[in-house]
């Protein structure tokens, strides 16, 4: 399991290098992971419900990944905990994880909500 | 580092969007896909430089891509980078299997994604050239062997196998290159003989084969003139110990066979020893006695021969000693024991030739071969056999004139300083056979044409020649009256008859002098008159059938009859 309460809910230098590089299509760029985010808490319920541990643990790896490309590191590492207990079939213990996962990524939100907001 | 043109293969749409902003900004053509099905299809459309493939994928995920787009890029380096958070060797391991080549881990870093695509550049620049240098040297193999094929036609051309498909010969050529080191060669002689030879060139393939061109040429140009064998060897020897580089030459084994006196003369040269076998299974060994030739200068030519009497039936064995050094891949060679024993375990003669060549290649079986392998057998057969075939072989190979008549008048100009033997000798030599009787045919065109300038048109006297003060009166006299010639004249009239093996060959000679008291029966009986010695005639009565005076003694007829 990643011990991840120490890492800051969005690394603020990686969002800098972000805007570098996307330059005017850095707010597209968080729009469309905040959506795709959408997409991928929804199949992670659904495969939780489903007891599809496969599923869950496909959608938990991509969404680790988009995370930690957006520099959300306790997003990503909550994801990584579900992907890691799906494919060890606990889904019993990872449904509380899921729960907070939903509860960091709307923190995540909120905060890119105020960088969309500000750009 | 130049632009290429990358597919991006992510099913996350932002992870997507980050990494070909990354990649154009460094300048790269970016092509999107968001499975592994599309990046299949996009490999195939776009033929993308580099391919960032995330492992798990929707439709079709990243293993089974990187599979299908390996297969499809053949020989093309397309190097494949997979984009994945997986962290477990199995994962890892899995995407090397499929023909990955690199990892890139979330979250990107653009300097490290910049590092490995330059370094993939570099790979690919490099694969590049290489590719580029193979097609080269192939092309440039392909080159080489078409080159060989036509060098091998010429060469094929000029070092023909002659006669070797007569009944009395069994041959073996086989050769480790394109080209063969070894040479075989069988050539009827004008006066139905057969010449034989074979030549084993130091190293093999095209060097060693260069050698053998001039050979070839010298062997079928002068045996098919009439050229005895010592002759020809010389003039081979000569030519390439002109021509060969110090270290090259030929070891040579050369028959002369003669199938009326049934005789075989061998000249051998650096060869393994020759087997001479008798009908009745008796076996002679006659040693090589000369150097291989193209080692000597022509003066330490050493034309001595070994002479054998033979009976129909009995053979004669020569080879490269590529059979006693053949291999059988342990270090082991053929040799000479096995070689003999091949003689004593023979029951049927006919087919002794094929026991040694299956011998050899039983013994040397799968190992590799170092040398070209050369065998020849000849058997003496009857006279009337052999010329059969031999006058089958003539009629298509060897042509000249043979039913001709020329008249050729030299008048004063021309008498003062112009010698016309050498240009006659020529055009007699073109008669096919003629060539061996050259010597004597000189001979008596010599005396004929000196008696008809020194004692016809300018009138010396040749008894003057009868003590050393007259010769150089004789001589000085002679130079005064060509060098004030005004008139007079010297007429050749020749014929060439030919006949039943061989021809007969009219000469006759006139001047403008004033001839001489002849006596034609005296010239048949050898006598001792003077004026009769004096030009030369019973010389010139020993070499030739006829000789008669005509007219006022001014005009001579002499027939030379000749055979093969």
């Amino acid at each position: 399991m990643h011990e991840f309460e120490s890492s800051p809910r969005l690394d603020s230098e990686m969002l800098s290098d972000l805007k570098d590089i996307m330059e005017e299509d850095y707010a597209v760029l968080l729009e469309t992971y905040l959506a795709d985010a959408i997409v991928r808490l929804d199949s992670i319920d659904a495969a939780a419900c489903e007891q599809n541990s496969s599923n869950l643990m496909e959608s938990a790896h991509s969404f680790k990944g988009s995370s930690l490309n957006i520099g959300a590191s306790r997003l990503a590492g909550l994801s990584s905990n579900v992907e890691i207990l799906a494919k060890e079939e606990r889904l019993e213990q990872a449904l509380p994880v899921i729960a907070q996962l939903h509860e960091e990524y709307e923190a995540v939100k909120t905060l890119l909500e105020q960088e969309l907001s500000q750009s | 580092m130049d632009s290429i043109k990358v597919l991006v293969a992510d099913d996350n749409d932002s992870d997507r969007m980050i990494l070909s902003s990354i990649l154009n900004r460094q300048g790269h053509e970016v092509v999107q896909a968001a499975n592994g099905r599309e990046a299949v299809e996009l490999f195939s459309s776009e033929r993308p430089n580099l391919i960032l493939l995330d492992a798990l994928m929707p439709e079709m995920d990243g293993f089974e891509a990187a599979k299908a787009i390996k297969a499809l890029a053949g020989d093309d380096l397309v190097p494949i980078i997979f984009l994945t958070s997986l962290r477990d060797a199995e994962s890892l391991a899995r995407c090397l299997e499929v023909g990955g080549d690199d990892f890139l881990s979330k979250p990107y870093n653009r300097v490290i994604l910049e590092a490995k695509i330059q370094a993939f550049q570099r790979m690919r620049q490099m694969h590049q050239t290489l590719q580029h240098q193979m097609q080269q040297i192939a092309a440039n193999n392909a080159y080489l062997l078409q080159e060989q094929r036509v060098a091998k036609s010429v060469f094929d051309n000029v070092a023909h196998t002659g006669c070797l498909d007569a009944p009395n010969i069994k041959s073996l050529l086989s050769p480790l290159a394109v080209f063969n080191g070894d040479v075989l060669l069988a050539a009827y002689t004008p006066s139905g003989g057969m010449h034989l030879l074979l030549g084993d060139f130091t190293g093999h393939g095209l060097p060693a084969a260069i050698g053998a061109m001039p050979l070839a040429e010298i062997f079928y140009g002068m045996t098919g003139k009439g050229f005895g064998m010592i002759e020809v060897l010389r003039e081979i020897n000569l030519k390439l110990k002109t021509i060969l580089p110090v270290g090259v030459f030929s070891c040579v084994g050369m028959i002369e066979v003669n199938f009326n006196d049934r005789s075989l003369r061998a000249w051998l040269g650096g060869l393994p020893d020759c087997f001479l076998v008798r009908k009745n299974g008796e076996v002679e060994v006659l040693a090589s006695t000369h150097l291989p030739v193209g080692v000597l200068g022509n003066s330490e030519f050493d034309a001595s021969v070994h002479e054998v009497q033979m009976n129909i039936g009995d053979r004669f064995y020569l080879w490269s000693d590529g059979i006693q050094e053949a291999s059988n891949g342990q270090e082991e060679m053929y040799g000479e024991e096995r070689l003999m024993q091949n003689f004593t375990a023979n029951r049927d003669q006919d087919v002794l030739f094929d026991e040694i060549k299956n011998s050899v290649a039983e013994f040397i079986g799968d190992s590799e071969r170092d040398d070209d392998i050369t065998m020849l057998e000849v058997m003496m057969l009857d006279a009337e056999e052999i010329n059969a075939e031999a006058a089958e072989f003539k009629a298509g190979a060897i042509a000249g004139p043979t039913d001709w008549k020329l008249a050729y008048q030299l008048g004063p100009e021309t008498l003062r300083d112009f010698n016309p033997l050498p240009l006659l000798l020529h055009i007699l030599m073109e008669v096919p056979g003629l060539r061996p009787h050259s010597s004597s045919l000189y001979t008596v065109l010599a005396e004929l044409y000196s008696n008809a300038l020194e004692h016809g048109v300018i009138g010396l006297n040749s008894k003057l020649k009868s003590d050393p003060a007259g010769f150089a009166t004789y001589y000085s006299q002679r130079q005064q009256r060509l060098s004030t010639l005004t008139n007079g004249f010297v007429e050749f009239v020749i014929e060439h008859i030919p006949k039943k093996d061989g021809g007969e060959l009219r000469l006759q000679v006139a001047d403008s002098g004033a001839g001489f008291e002849y006596n034609n029966e005296a010239a048949e009986t050898m006598s001792s008159d003077d004026e009769y010695h004096g030009r030369g005639i019973p010389l010139i009565s020993s070499l030739c059938s006829d000789v008669q005076y005509l007219g006022c003694g001014n005009e001579v007829r002499a027939v030379f009859n000749w055979q093969h």
